[in-house]
C-alpha cells in the first residue's frame, strides 16, 4: 500500500515537472517568436488585446440581448398564434354548441314526439351547417334513435348506450360533452366511407304525450373542420407546431398524428397536461423546447404550441454568421489599424534609435532624425543639439590640443641648439682673435641671416626660398666650423621657391646629416639638398654619403617611440615629420632611405601651395590642409 | 522584423480564411434542400387500399425532401407492363423507385429496367437472392395470423370444417410463402382444405361460371386484399352462399364488410408505416448514391393487426385502420 502511495506521489511529481517543462518550452517558443520588446509590437499587441476584449464583451452582450429578444419574440408569436387558434377553435365549438342549443331549445323542447316529428327542423339545421357536421341525431335514454339528419340507415347491432359519448351525456346531465376524435359508428354507408368525428353530446328532455323522458342529443362534428383550424396554425414550414389534446391528455389533433398512431413519432402530451396556461421550457427526447399551453374554454381541451430551441438557433444562424463576419472584419481592421498606428508611433522612435545606434557605433557626425510626433521631434532636436554641442566641444578640444601641440613643436623648433650657438660664437671669437675679420664678418652675417629666417616675424609658414636660405646660412656656418670637411650643394628648382613650407624643417635634417654622416669623412663628405616639384607635390631631399644605417632602423626613426635625442639641434626628425603632418595632413611628412656605407636620403614631402598671405594665414590657422 | 511580419501575415491569413468560410456558410443559410424525384409504381394505384400507404409515403417524403410521383396505373397484368411504366418514369427523370412488384416472371427484365437506380420494393420482395431493399409485412406471419384468426373465429371447432383458400397471386414467392404458412398453421386442426385457388384461377373460373361448384365450403380464406374483395363480392352476389370469410386486406370495402359481419376477421398490415418507412429508406439510398457509397440491402418488416368486428372501433385499431387522410 505504502509503495503504491509512493509511486502515485512520484507520478504526480513527474507530471508536474512535465507540465512545468512544457510551459517553459511554450514560454521560450513564444519569447523566440513573439518579440514583444519592440515598441511597435507592444503597442500593436496591447491595442489589439484591449480591442478584442472590448469587442468580445460587446459582441457577447449584444448577441445575448439579441438572442433573448428573439426568444421573447418567438414566445410572443407563439402565444399570439395560440390565442388566435384558440379563438377560432372556441368560435367553432361555440357554433356547435349553438346548433345543439338550437336543436334542443327550438325544436326538441317544443315537440311532442308522440305526434310530431323533428326531422324537418333537424334536416334544416343540418343542411345549414353541413360543412362542419357529419350528422345530428337524437336518441332516447335506452339508445333508440328518435331522429337523425341526414337520413341514413342505422347500422344493425349498434348499441349506442355502450358508446362513450352516450355514457358521458347520461353521466353528467347538465353539460355538453365533447368526445375525442373517433370514427363514427352509427349509420351504414354503402359507399364504404368512414367519418372521423368529434361528438358533442348532451342530455335532453323528450316529450311524449306530456310525459318527459331523458334522451341524448348528438351532434357529430366533422373532424376535418377542427383539423382545418389547426392546420392553419401549422402552416409555417418551420419546426414550430401546435397540437390539441383533451383534458385527459389524449391527442385530438397533431400535425404528426398518423405518425404518432403508427409509433413513428411521439409527443410529450402527458407532461404538457400538467402545465398551466403559460410558457415552459422542457426537454423531450433530448430536444430542448419551449412549450406554451392555452386551455380552450368550456371543453377543457388544451392547445399546445411547441417551439424547439433549434428553431431559434436556425433563425439566429444567419445573424450568428453576420456577427462572426463583422467581428472578423473588425478584428482585421483593428489588427491592420493597430499596425499602422503603432508603426506611425514607433517609426520616428526607431529612426531616432537608429541615429543613436549610429552615433554609438562611432560615427561622430550622425544624422540625427528629427520628425514624428511633437514629443519625438523634441527628443530628436534635443539629441541633435546635444550631439552638435558634443561635436563642437570635441572639435574645440582637438583644436586646442592641436594648437597646444603646434605651439610645443614650434617652441621646440625655435630653440637653437645652445652648443651650435656657443660653438659658432666661439669660432667667431677665434676668427677675430686670429684677425680673420672677413671670415668673422661672413660668419656673423650668416648667423644673423639664420636668426632672421628663424624668427620670420613669428610665422610658421614661410616661402621655400627663405627656408633654403636658412639652410644655406646654417651650412655656411657649419662648413666654417667643420673646416670644410664636407661639401654642401643645393640644387633647387627655381619654380618651387615661391611655395609654402613649414619653417625650419631642413636645418634639423642637415644637422643630422652633419653629425651622423660627415663627422669622420675627412673632406670627402658630401651633402646635397635637392628641391623639385612633382605633380602637385614638392619634394626637398637631403642626401649625404655618410655611413648610413640599415633601412629598418631608418624606418623606426619616424615613430614616436624611437624618438631619441643624442646630438644635433635636439629637435629630431620626428618633430619635423609631425610638424609637416600637422600643417599639411597625414599624407605628407618625411621619408628616409638609408643603406649602410652608402649614405642616407631624407625626403621632405609637402604639397605645392603657392605662398600668399591668404594661404599663409590659412595654413597657420590650420584651416587648409 | 521578418518574424513579426510573418505573425501578422499568419493572423490575417487565418482571419481571411475564417471570413471566407463563414461567408460561404452565410450564403448557404436558408438554402433549400435539394429535392429528389421518386416514382412510385403500384398495381392499381388509385385503389383505396393504398390510402394509408400513400399518406405515410407523403409524410415521409415531405420530411425527407422527396418529390413523389405516384404513377397512375390500372391493374398491372404482367411484369413487362410494370417495367414499361418504370422505364417511362426513369426516362422522365425519376432518381429513385418505390415499386410494388406484381410478378416474378422475369426478374432479369426488372433488374435490367431498374439498373443502378435506387429502388425500394414494397409489399413483396423478389426472393431471397435479390439485392433490393424491401418494406413489407412478413407474408409467412400473415399466413399464420390468418390461420390463427380462423382458429379463433371458429372457436377451435375445426373438425370437419371445409376451407376454401383464395391464395392470391401465386406467381409471387411471398404469396406462396403466405399460403404455405397458412396451410402449416391450419394443418392438424381437423379442418379440410377443400380447394385452393390462385388469383389467376379464380378469375378464369369466375369467367367460366365454375365457382358455384366450390361454394360448398364453410370458410373461405383470402390471402390478399384482392382475394378478400373477390370473396366478399361473390358472397354478396350469391345470397344462397353462407361463407365465413377470413382474409388479409385493408381496403375500405374489406373493412366495410368486416363491419357488416361478412368478413369475420381481417389481418391488416400497417400501410402508413410501410409508406413512411419506404420514403425514409429511399432518402437514405439517394443520399448514399449522391455521396458515392453503396447502400446495403435492408428488409423492414411491417407490423400488422388482426381486426374483428368486436375490436373494429377500438381506439387503437381505428387509428390504424382509418387513416386521417387530408
Amino acid at each position: 500500500m505504502e509503495c503504491h502511495l509512493r509511486n502515485t506521489e512520484q507520478g504526480k511529481i513527474r507530471l508536474v515537472n512535465k507540465i512545468k517543462k512544457g510551459w517553459e518550452k511554450v514560454g521560450c517558443w513564444l519569447k523566440r517568436h513573439m518579440e514583444l520588446r519592440s515598441i511597435q509590437m507592444m503597442i500593436a499587441v496591447s491595442f489589439t488585446v484591449v480591442s478584442v476584449c472590448i469587442m468580445g464583451f460587446l459582441v457577447l452582450t449584444l448577441y445575448g440581448q439579441f438572442s433573448r429578444r428573439i426568444e421573447d419574440q418567438y414566445v410572443e408569436n407563439s402565444a399570439q398564434l395560440l390565442n388566435q387558434t384558440a379563438i377560432n377553435l372556441e368560435g367553432h365549438l361555440r357554433n356547435m354548441r349553438w346548433i345543439s342549443d338550437a336543436m334542443y331549445y327550438s325544436v326538441i323542447k317544443d315537440k311532442d314526439l308522440a305526434v310530431q316529428s323533428m326531422d324537418d327542423e333537424m334536416n334544416l339545421l343540418y343542411e345549414a351547417n353541413k360543412d362542419n357536421l357529419v350528422s345530428i341525431a337524437c336518441y332516447t335514454n335506452d339508445g333508440n334513435l328518435t331522429a337523425a339528419a341526414p337520413i341514413a340507415t342505422v347500422k344493425a347491432d349498434v348499441d349506442v348506450t355502450t358508446h362513450q359519448w352516450f355514457q358521458d351525456a347520461v353521466g353528467q346531465l347538465e353539460n355538453f360533452h365533447f368526445s375525442t376524435p373517433h370514427v363514427q359508428n352509427l349509420f351504414d354507408d354503402p359507399s364504404y366511407r368512414y367519418y372521423w368525428v368529434i361528438s358533442l353530446s348532451r342530455t335532453v328532455e323528450l316529450n311524449h304525450n306530456g310525459e318527459t323522458s331523458l334522451g341524448v342529443l348528438l351532434v357529430d362534428m366533422n373532424y376535418s373542420s377542427i383539423e382545418r383550424i389547426l392546420k392553419k396554425a401549422n402552416e409555417d414550414a418551420s419546426a414550430e407546431y401546435v397540437y390539441l389534446m383533451d383534458q385527459d391528455g389524449e391527442i385530438i389533433y397533431h400535425p404528426k398524428q398518423d405518425q404518432i398512431y403508427a409509433g413513428i413519432s411521439s409527443e410529450n402530451n402527458l407532461a404538457a397536461l400538467a402545465y398551466e396556461d403559460e410558457t415552459f421550457q422542457e426537454s423531450f427526447e433530448g430536444e430542448k423546447r419551449l412549450v406554451t399551453v392555452k386551455t380552450v374554454s368550456y371543453t377543457g381541451w388544451k392547445l399546445v404550441s411547441v417551439v424547439p430551441m433549434e428553431v431559434y438557433s436556425m433563425g439566429m444562424e444567419s445573424t450568428r454568421y453576420l456577427v462572426i463576419i463583422l467581428v472578423i472584419l473588425a478584428l482585421l481592421a483593428t489588427v491592420l489599424l493597430n499596425q499602422l498606428v503603432s508603426a506611425r508611433i514607433a517609426k520616428p522612435l526607431k529612426k531616432l534609435n537608429a541615429s543613436v545606434e549610429e552615433w554609438e557605433a562611432g560615427n561622430l557626425h550622425p544624422d540625427i532624425y528629427v520628425g514624428g510626433s511633437t514629443e519625438v521631434m523634441h527628443l530628436g532636436n534635443t539629441l541633435r543639439s546635444t550631439v552638435e554641442q558634443i561635436q563642437q566641444l570635441m572639435q574645440d578640444i582637438v583644436v586646442e590640443q592641436e594648437e597646444k601641440r603646434k605651439s610645443e613643436l614650434d617652441a621646440l623648433q625655435s630653440q637653437i641648439n645652445p652648443h651650435f650657438l656657443y660653438n659658432t660664437l666661439d669660432s667667431i671669437v677665434w676668427m677675430i682673435t686670429g684677425e680673420k675679420y672677413e671670415e668673422a664678418v661672413f660668419m656673423v652675417t650668416q648667423l644673423a641671416s639664420l636668426f632672421r629666417v628663424s624668427l620670420s616675424q613669428g610665422k610658421t609658414i614661410i616661402r621655400i626660398e627663405d627656408e633654403i636660405r636658412h639652410a644655406q646660412n646654417y651650412m655656411n656656418i657649419q662648413k666654417i666650423r667643420y673646416k670644410n670637411v664636407f661639401q654642401a650643394d643645393f640644387d633647387i628648382e627655381p619654380e618651387i621657391l615661391g611655395y609654402c613650407t613649414v619653417k625650419l624643417i631642413l636645418q634639423p635634417l642637415l644637422e643630422n646629416a652633419i653629425y651622423y654622416g660627415m663627422e669622420y669623412m675627412d673632406g670627402e663628405g658630401e651633402i646635397r639638398v635637392n628641391g623639385y616639384r612633382k605633380g602637385d607635390d614638392i619634394f626637398l631631399e637631403v642626401q649625404d654619403n655618410g655611413p648610413g644605417i640599415p633601412q629598418e632602423e631608418a624606418d623606426r626613426l619616424l615613430t614616436e617611440g624611437n624618438r631619441e635625442r643624442k646630438r644635433g639641434s635636439g629637435v629630431g626628425l620626428i618633430n619635423v615629420h609631425s610638424r609637416i603632418q600637422l600643417r599639411f595632413g597625414p599624407q605628407y611628412g618625411l621619408q628616409i632611405e638609408s643603406c649602410p656605407d652608402e649614405g642616407t636620403t631624407v625626403t621632405i614631402h609637402i604639397p605645392a601651395i603657392p605662398y600668399s598671405e591668404e594661404n599663409q594665414r590659412q595654413l597657420e590657422e590650420g584651416k587648409r590642409k | 522584423m521578418m518574424g513579426k511580419r510573418l505573425w501578422i501575415g499568419l493572423i490575417v491569413t487565418v482571419m481571411v480564411a475564417i471570413l471566407i468560410y463563414v461567408s460561404y456558410g452565410m450564403v448557404n443559410v436558408g438554402k433549400k434542400e435539394t429535392y429528389h424525384s421518386v416514382a412510385v409504381v403500384l398495381g392499381d394505384s388509385s385503389h383505396d387500399r393504398w390510402n394509408a400507404f400513400k399518406e405515410g409515403l407523403e409524410q415521409g417524403a415531405e420530411e425527407n425532401h422527396i418529390h413523389l410521383n405516384v404513377v397512375f396505373t390500372g391493374v398491372l397484368q404482367s411484369q413487362e407492363e410494370e417495367c414499361t411504366a418504370i422505364r417511362r418514369e426513369l426516362e422522365n427523370g425519376a432518381e429513385g423507385l418505390i415499386v410494388q412488384v406484381i410478378a416474378e416472371e422475369s426478374p432479369e427484365l426488372f433488374e435490367e429496367t431498374v439498373g443502378e437506380t435506387p429502388t425500394v420494393l414494397i409489399e413483396n420482395d423478389m426472393g431471397s437472392e435479390d439485392e433490393y431493399t424491401t418494406v413489407a409485412a412478413d407474408q409467412g406471419e400473415i399466413g399464420a395470423a390468418v390461420a390463427q384468426s380462423v382458429l379463433s373465429g371458429e372457436s377451435g371447432d375445426m373438425q370437419g370444417l371445409r376451407i376454401g383458400v383464395l391464395a392470391g397471386n401465386q406467381s409471387m414467392h411471398s404469396q406462396r410463402k403466405c399460403l404455405e404458412s397458412f396451410l402449416d398453421a391450419i394443418e392438424g386442426s381437423g379442418a379440410e382444405i377443400a380447394w385452393i385457388r390462385s388469383e389467376e384461377e379464380w378469375d378464369r373460373d369466375a369467367a367460366a361460371g365454375l365457382l358455384h361448384e366450390d361454394a360448398e365450403v364453410d370458410v373461405v380464406v383470402a390471402l390478399d386484399n384482392n382475394a378478400t374483395e373477390c370473396a366478399v363480392t361473390f358472397l354478396q352476389e350469391n345470397s344462397d352462399i353462407s361463407w365465413r370469410i377470413y382474409g388479409e386486406g385493408r381496403s375500405e370495402k374489406a373493412i366495410y364488410y368486416l363491419d357488416k359481419g361478412s368478413v369475420k376477421a381481417l389481418v391488416v398490415p400497417g400501410g402508413f408505416y410501410m409508406g413512411y418507412r419506404s420514403a425514409e429508406l429511399m432518402a437514405r439510398k439517394l443520399k448514399l448514391k449522391t455521396s458515392g457509397e453503396k447502400d446495403e440491402k435492408a428488409e423492414t418488416h411491417v407490423d400488422f393487426l388482426t381486426v374483428t368486428r368486436e375490436n373494429l372501433y377500438d381506439k387503437n385499431v381505428e387509428k390504424i385502420l382509418y387513416p386521417i387522410v387530408s
